[in-house]
């Protein structure tokens, strides 16, 4: 583990990627390096097709690299299986999607607990979600169901759910690509809000120059190869 | 505690959601369960209940008659019973007296009901084995309530048909005429379970059959060897419980029977667990999404196979309460439909071993049918959440799925077993069910796959369905498999059904003829003849008849006048009212001329054969078969009992018979429309069974068609999307979908009429069973009824797939 590692919330070496088809190999990622400061946003941007959503994959631990390395809180997750990855998820990671990706049959406040419930042991559940809840704005929406949330309350939910294990970096995919522009800088200020309060390390993957500009540092991908990288 | 109850709440509410598909799953485990526990609570009520038991049936280790038929044993050689009690040759022994009573009414009602049996006994033996034991009164003993002659004890079904209680007089037909009872006690149970008989005790009989009724004794001995050692030279007849050998010849009978209702009742349930395994693929298959998002947020696989198992097994749970409820309903009202025949008096005994084991076996049905789509879903790749990558089973997963489908099929035929008592048929039925549905498949399959071989049709939507079924030929064989045993379960219903009904038929006469009988006795035969006159009978026929014996055997007289024959019966010679008519069949026997010696009350009657008789059974309600026809004024002289046979319209026969049965209280009268009610009441029951179950078994190929249907709408919506976006319309894209399943309905179809023509034929060949046949038109309407089905069913999932606009379907996916 380098010095460069300890120091960084997350460290991404030479990365490569590539998915079958045909037969064959097709590659999607070319070997990409790059670190995140503990307390710092990163915006990932590129067309369609460049293998942003392959790289957010990979840094959320959904996906594996076929090689090169991930550090996170001080493991290398690239070497994580199926069952470490799904814990390392739960303790590590918080994520937030375009399309709020909550269950329709919970409630607001269970959609928030949920997470922990993946835990071996549970304590205060409840209160904790009460509280995220309240920290994003949704005191009074409780025991609603999605559908009958907005699209920004639902957007809230899905933060609280993914602040609910104290991550060490939240990662969002394209997280007001649903919404409108006033709810979206809405959701992206309360971004910089949990960001500055937590100290939270957050990762954006978006298509929106003006939402790109707000992060402390900005990747550009094109065809699986980091094009630009911007502080 | 918490992470249980929202888990729970979670697992509750997605299945809420897809109400529909739900239903679907819960009807298919119903269906299963259902048949498994009625199957084996019929079998074990039935088969292997009192009815079927050799000593119970008999009343002890073996019934000894008098040495010729029909006669009864005089009270000396009862005497020698209590001797050989005595000297240790028996251990116990009870006089019975089988009387011929086969009628009752009480005095209100001039409708007659059918007794299978009047039996006289003596209360302070009887019964050897089993019980004889009241509803009410309660605490009475037998002994107490059939103190007097004209006591009697009647079972309840007879109390409760006839609306029976205590203090109520019955009249019943004996040798001597009508004979008034007073019902004394109702009976819950009997030794031998036969219901609508009525208990008199020796005094009783002897005021139904006269003097000496005792016709049998029971008798249980320590030593078969040596009792049959001293009996059987004294020349009586001895029904004896079978040897171990003869039992176990029948018990084998009885075990096929056995296992063919636990077999039909274990292929149910598979039926009902392929029904399950695809709904539960569509089921399943909608909450991809979810899952992925699950293990996004942390839950390993182990969590999310304890979470789809917990829904599947509510699923299971609430299916196999319903079936075991229903099922135990079912079972519960074929009994009930058995018993109001009056004929068995059985208590109904759900045994909580099948209840228990019911429920259980739907909540393992529906996890084990499940486990495939279960798997499929929680191998879902999180990544699957951002992007639809392929996620095909690795070499592990392939092992462990084989060894979670073994242990479950382990654990399932445990189950199984339990409820059917013994591991041998438990295990082998489910591998006997299983390997039969595995070679159906590849046997589907194979056929599928070569109609899918045959020349491409010219109508291009046909080409599709065509290249379409070529890629679902696996779950496409599954659905076909289902129809095919639902057709074949009607087809064969219906077939038995009219083997039941053509029996019935052939059983039941017309209402034509003699259609109408009075029992009566000398001092009611004119009032008995005038309320006929008095009804417009077109025919009137008065009968003598009087007990005797001939040569040592008992035979029945019946005293005629010369104008009374030539109706019912044809004379082929000329009888002027001297000497005695002989049946036909026994002219091997008599010549005309011969001279017999009658013995009538212990007097000697000598009388020539004047000649010879034959009659039409269809001619008359008792048809005379074997009587001895003497003249009436000779008749006369031995109290006689009278029967009259009368003549009406049938459209008025019923009312007729009611009128006259209430002008008439000394009298029993009744009808042929009486006895074919009778003999049709035992096959209505068997037509329900078969009906319901045929039924059943259609339903869930139905089931089965609308689940494959509702997972390829799923699977094809973006080929549907497609199909639209380029131009075809709501219609095409139906008829594109529906003939593949016209295609399935048709397969089916024909496969399950083959089998029924396989089926009627080996009952045909192998079991003699001649009246057992399939009719062509029938066939026919089963196949196109096949293919109905399959459309139908299809149309029903597939309309809303069609109908989505292509945007909707591209939107949803992207």
């Amino acid at each position: 583990m380098t010095q460069q590692t300890i120091n960084s919330a997350l460290m991404v070496r030479d990365i490569t990627r590539s998915l079958p088809l045909a037969g064959e190999q097709l590659p999607i990622l070319h070997g990409i390096s790059f670190a995140l400061k503990q307390g710092d946003s990163l915006a990932i941007t590129g067309p369609s097709g460049s293998g942003k959503s392959t790289l957010l994959g990979i840094l959320a631990g959904l996906d594996t690299p076929n090689s090169g390395e991930v550090w996170l809180a001080g493991q290398n997750i690239a070497r994580l299986n199926e069952n470490q990855l799904a814990s390392f998820r739960n303790r590590h990671i918080g994520m937030v999607f375009q399309s709020f990706n909550l269950i329709p049959t919970l409630t607001a406040l269970e959609n928030v607990e949920l997470p922990l419930f993946a835990q071996a042991k549970q304590r205060n559940t409840r209160q904790r979600a009460q509280e995220l809840l309240t920290l994003v704005g949704l005191a009074d929406r409780l025991h609603h169901l999605p559908s009958q949330l907005s699209g920004g309350q639902q957007q809230r939910v899905a933060i609280a759910r993914a602040l609910i294990n104290q991550p060490d970096l939240l990662i969002a995919d394209e997280p007001t690509g649903n919404l409108d522009s006033v709810t979206g800088n809405a959701i992206l200020a309360l971004f910089e809000r949990l960001q500055a309060e937590l100290n939270l390390s957050v990762i954006i993957a978006t298509h929106d120059p003006h939402v790109a500009r707000r992060a402390d540092q900005r990747l550009h991908i094109i065809d699986g190869r980091l094009a630009e990288v911007q502080q | 505690m918490t992470r249980f109850v929202v888990l729970l709440r979670y697992a509750v509410r997605s299945l809420r959601r897809d109400a529909t598909r739900s239903f679907l799953a819960i009807l298919s485990i119903t269906v299963g369960v259902l048949s498994l526990v009625s199957m084996q609570l019929f079998s074990t009520n039935l088969l292997f209940g009192p009815l079927f038991d050799d000593r119970l049936q008999i009343g002890g280790d073996a019934q000894i008659k008098p040495v010729e038929f029909g006669q009864s044993f005089s009270p000396e050689e009862l005497a020698r019973f209590a001797q050989w009690q005595a000297e240790g040759l028996l251990s116990d022994y009870a006089p019975l007296s089988y009387t011929s009573a086969g009628f009752l009414r009480t005095p209100d009602n001039g409708r007659v009901s059918f007794v299978s049996g009047v039996r006289g006994i003596d209360p302070s033996r009887y019964p050897l084995l089993g019980n004889l034991r009241l509803r009410e009164p309660a605490q009475a003993t037998i002994a107490e309530l059939l103190a007097e002659p004209s006591a009697a004890l009647i079972t309840r079904e007879l109390a409760d048909e006839r609306g029976l209680g205590l203090g109520d007089t019955i009249v019943m037909n004996g040798s001597q005429g009508p004979t008034s009872f007073s019902v004394r006690g109702i009976l819950k149970e009997t030794p031998d379970h036969r219901g609508d008989g009525v208990y008199v005790n020796l005094a009783g009989a002897e005021r139904l059959m006269g003097p000496n009724p005792v016709n049998a004794v029971v008798v249980i001995w320590p030593d078969q060897a040596s009792a049959l050692q001293q009996i059987e030279p004294l020349g009586y007849q001895i029904d004896l419980v079978r040897t171990p050998e003869q039992r176990s010849e029948e018990s084998e009978t009885y075990r096929i029977l056995d296992v063919m209702f636990k077999g039909a009742g274990v292929m149910g349930l598979l039926v009902g667990g392929m029904s399950v395994a695809s709904t539960l693929q569509v089921m399943l298959q909608r909450r991809k999404q979810e899952v992925a998002i699950l293990k996004t947020l942390g839950f390993q696989r182990r969590d999310l196979l304890a979470l789809i198992c917990l829904e599947t097994g509510l699923l299971g749970l609430i299916g196999g309460l319903l079936g075991t409820a229903i099922g135990t309903w079912i079972t519960y009202m074929l009994f009930e439909l058995l018993m109001s025949g009056g004929m068995i008096m059985l208590t109904w005994s759900p045994h909580p071993q099948v209840l228990l084991g019911g429920v259980l076996v739907g909540v393992l049905t529906a996890i084990t049918f499940g486990i495939q789509a279960i798997l499929a879903l929680s191998n879902t790749r999180p990544i699957s959440i951002l992007r639809d990558l392929p996620s095909p089973p690795s070499k592990g997963d392939r092992i462990g799925q084989v060894g979670l489908y073994a242990l479950l099929m382990l654990v399932c035929a445990s189950v199984i077993s339990l409820i059917l008592g013994s591991w041998i048929d438990g295990i082998g039925l489910v591998l006997v069910g299983g390997l039969a549905l595995m070679l159906l498949r590849g046997l589907f399959w194979l056929v599928l796959w070569c109609c899918l071989r045959l020349p491409q049709p010219f109508s291009p939507i046909l080409r599709i369905a065509q290249s379409s079924l070529r890629k679902r030929i696996h779950s496409a064989s599954l659905a076909v498999i289902a129809l095919c045993v639902g057709t074949y379960a009607v087809s064969l219903a219906v077939s038995v059904i009219g083997d039941a009904q053509s029996t019935l038929a052939e059983s039941q006469r017309s209402n034509e003829g003699y259609n109408l009988l009075i029992f009566t006795d000398l001092a009611n035969e004119s009032a008995a003849y005038a309320a006929l006159q008095a009804q417009q009978s077109h025919e009137i026929i008065t009968i003598d008849a009087v007990s005797a014996t001939l040569q040592g055997s008992k035979v029945e007289l019946e005293g005629r006048a010369l104008v009374d024959l030539n109706h019912d019966i044809s004379v082929s010679t000329t009888w002027d009212e001297q000497g005695v008519l002989m049946p036909e069949q026994r002219a091997e026997e008599y010549q005309i001329g011969d001279w017999i010696e009658l013995v009538i009350d212990d007097q000697p009657l000598d009388l020539q054969v004047a000649g010879f008789y034959t009659s039409d059974p269809e001619q008359s309600i008792l048809p005379t078969s074997d009587a001895l026809i003497i003249p009436r004024q000779l008749a006369r002289q031995y109290d006689p009992q009278i029967r009259l046979l009368a003549m009406f319209d049938a459209a008025v026969l019923d009312a007729t018979t009611t009128q006259l049965g209430q002008s008439l209280p000394e009298a029993l009268v009744f009808s042929r429309a009486d006895l074919n009610a009778r003999s049709s009441s035992s096959y209505a029951a068997i037509h329900r069974f078969a009906i319901s179950l045929g039924g059943l078994a259609f339903l869930t190929g139905a089931v089965l068609i609308a689940n494959s249907a509702g997972l390829n709408a799923l699977q094809r919506r973006r080929e549907i999307g497609i199909l639209k976006a380029v131009g075809y319309g709501r219609r095409q894209v139906q008829v594109l979908l529906l003939s593949e399943y016209a295609l399935l309905g048709t397969i089916a179809g024909i496969f399950g009429v083959i089998g029924v023509v396989v089926t009627v034929f080996g009952l045909r060949t192998l079991m003699q069973i001649d009246t057992i046949t399939v009719q062509p038109a029938l066939l026919s309407v089963l196949l196109v009824g096949s293919i109905l089905i399959a459309v139908c069913s299809a149309a029903l999932v597939l309309w809303e797939s069609s109908r989505l606009r292509p945007l909707e379907i591209f939107r949803h996916e992207s």
